[in-house]
């Protein structure tokens, strides 16, 4: 009984971590597939990634790259298929870091951005503890580290949108995720918010943190990643963006959705997305 | 008469006494733990568990004769059966979950008004379980809800992180390997505890204000969680207070009128948000 208790304060009851594996890949999948009533959200999608990489994943909505990160974070099993961190499934670990799009959060919740921040740390602290002092050197360090420091004790709806996704990423490093799945970071956001977040996003690369985001700007996922996923259902395609980004490929993808525009310098592929792109109401 | 004695004139009678203390422990009990009805948006579940608790609390009322301490038992005996029953049943129902909650709990409702009518006098007792009896509370009674509603509060304190998380961010919960079931469930003993608790004070038919009235004022006049649980629960023991001298000095029934206090308090939130973001819209 004392030993359950000891336990219990260490926070390890019921809480068993798979170790890391050193040679296997941060995330390999193999032939997911997942289903919603009857129809496929995710198709046979196979792939690996190494520490310390960088995806953009794109397609049209529904493609299902909200799932797919879902899969990955374990929040939903795939019908078919294997879903490996550090090759172990994905219900033994702590480093995955999901950030919903924003509409999915309730920004009125009565919380601060640091205590949102301190989320991250919950499982370090463990259970019937209060957050030490090192604990909430590490929330500020975060919050530093993504230019939010003055705006800590704000309440989250309070913020603007890039400062919303920034506080996010600071959650995941004071979480000391390995692997972040950043769905849509960028909808809604202006230029200059989009920037501040695509430098935050920086940060994580030099903590060595693995990055898988979604978006819908073709131009900026190829400008700023090297490594492009082309997904809907199934994996139409991955690799450099001038792998990826080929008519077939494209066109296969957005199902004529998808306009090319001959160029000096080559062809441009503009998404049809005006109508559709953002159903949440947030353009 | 003066003001003095206004306020000391119901102390003079021992059942005044019990029932101001009795209705202070249960609004600071429900107002904590319906900070998360609130914010998760509980409301409808935590009506429809108070209502299902009528048939056991009536047979509990044939078995003992109409016996006050036996009466919590059966009433908490009946409130964490019936909090398992509905979460398992919204949880697998092949219908709605509202849909499957209402039939429950109108059923369980409708069972315990049939079993209290086989009794002769039941109009008088049937009146006591719906809508409370804070005056005929008993001095054993007043202990048991001091000691359960202590252990109440202790519990939501105790696991505060957890449960704010799996409020805020229930995706963030699994990421973090917090046992989100077992806290599901957990929280939906609490708050049939905390519906067994305040029975006396306002009865089945009004719990649901004490759940939900005080903690949606605080919500209204804060931006931080714990300052919404301490603002609730000093609503809620206002109300319980204010709407005790009403009911002795206006002749109204105690529960009715320490609901209706909560919901005066409620308006007053409401005028006083209001008020308060006109003038920062106009700063």
């Amino acid at each position: 009984m004392v030993d359950v208790l000891r336990r219990f304060r260490q926070g390890s009851l019921g809480r068993h971590y798979a170790a890391h594996q050193p040679d296997a890949p941060i995330l390999a999948l193999e032939n997911v597939s997942v289903d919603y009533e009857n129809s496929a959200a995710l198709d046979q999608v196979t792939f690996d990634l190494q520490a310390g990489e960088r995806v953009a994943v794109v397609g049209p909505n529904g493609a299902g790259k909200s799932t797919l990160f879902k899969v990955i974070a374990g929040v939903i099993h795939p019908d078919e298929g294997i879903v490996q961190i550090y090759g172990h499934e994905p219900g033994g670990h702590v480093c995955i870091s999901y950030i919903p799009q924003r509409s999915q959060v309730d920004w009125r919740f009565p919380v601060t951005v640091a205590d949102v921040v301190m989320m991250g740390r919950i499982s370090k602290i463990g259970p019937l503890r209060i957050p030490s002092p090192a604990d909430w050197q590490e929330v500020e360090k975060a919050l530093h580290l993504v230019g939010l420091s003055d705006l800590s004790g704000r309440q989250i709806g309070e913020l603007s949108g890039g400062q919303q996704q920034r506080m996010f990423i600071a959650r995941s490093l004071a979480q000391e995720a390995k692997l972040m799945l950043m769905d849509e970071p960028l909808t809604g956001l202006d230029v200059p918010s989009r920037e501040s977040v695509m430098g935050a996003l920086d940060t994580l690369t030099e903590n060595e943190v693995t990055l898988m985001v979604s978006m819908h700007d073709l131009q900026l996922a190829s400008e700023k990643y090297d490594r492009i996923m082309l997904l809907n259902k199934h994996m139409i395609a991955m690799g450099s963006p001038e792998e990826v980004f080929k008519k077939e490929y494209l066109s296969e993808a957005y199902e004529g959705r998808i306009h090319f525009i001959e160029g000096e310098t080559g062809e441009m592929a503009l998404e049809d997305s005006c109508c559709e792109g953002d159903r949440n109401g947030m353009a | 008469m003066e003001w003095l004695e206004i306020i000391l004139e119901p102390f003079r009678y021992p059942f005044m006494v019990r029932g101001l203390i009795a209705s202070v422990l249960a609004g600071v009990v429900s107002a904590t733990v319906g900070t998360y009805v609130v914010l998760r948006g509980m409301a409808f579940f935590g009506s429809a568990l108070a209502h299902s608790i009528l048939p056991g609390v009536a047979v509990g009322y044939l078995l003992t004769g109409g016996a006050k301490t036996p009466l919590f038992w059966w009433g908490t005996g009946t409130a964490i059966a019936a909090s398992l029953g509905i979460g398992a049943i919204s949880r697998g129902a092949k219908i709605k979950e509202d849909t499957a909650i209402s039939i429950i709990f109108s059923g369980m409702f409708a069972l315990g008004i049939a079993i209290i009518s086989t009794v002769q006098s039941y109009t008088v007792d049937l009146t006591h379980f719906l809508f409370g009896d804070v005056l005929g509370v008993s001095t054993r009674q007043v202990w048991l809800i001091a000691v359960f509603g202590a252990l109440i509060v202790f519990l939501v304190l105790a696991f505060y992180k957890e449960f704010l998380v799996l409020t805020f961010d229930p995706v963030l919960a699994t990421t973090l390997r917090i046992p989100r079931g077992f806290f599901e469930y957990f929280q939906l003993v609490l708050i049939a505890l905390t519906i067994a608790v305040s029975l006396q004070t306002v009865g089945v038919a009004l719990m649901v204000a004490m759940l939900v009235t005080p903690a949606a004022s605080a919500y209204l006049l804060t931006r931080r969680l714990p300052v919404m649980m301490a603002l609730g629960a000093a609503l809620a023991s206002i109300s319980g207070v204010v709407g005790l001298y009403v009911s002795y000095y206006l002749n109204v029934a105690s529960g009715p009128a320490i609901v209706l206090t909560a919901t005066a308090f409620f308006g007053l939130s409401w005028v006083v948000r209001t008020v308060r973001s006109r003038a920062n819209k106009g700063a």
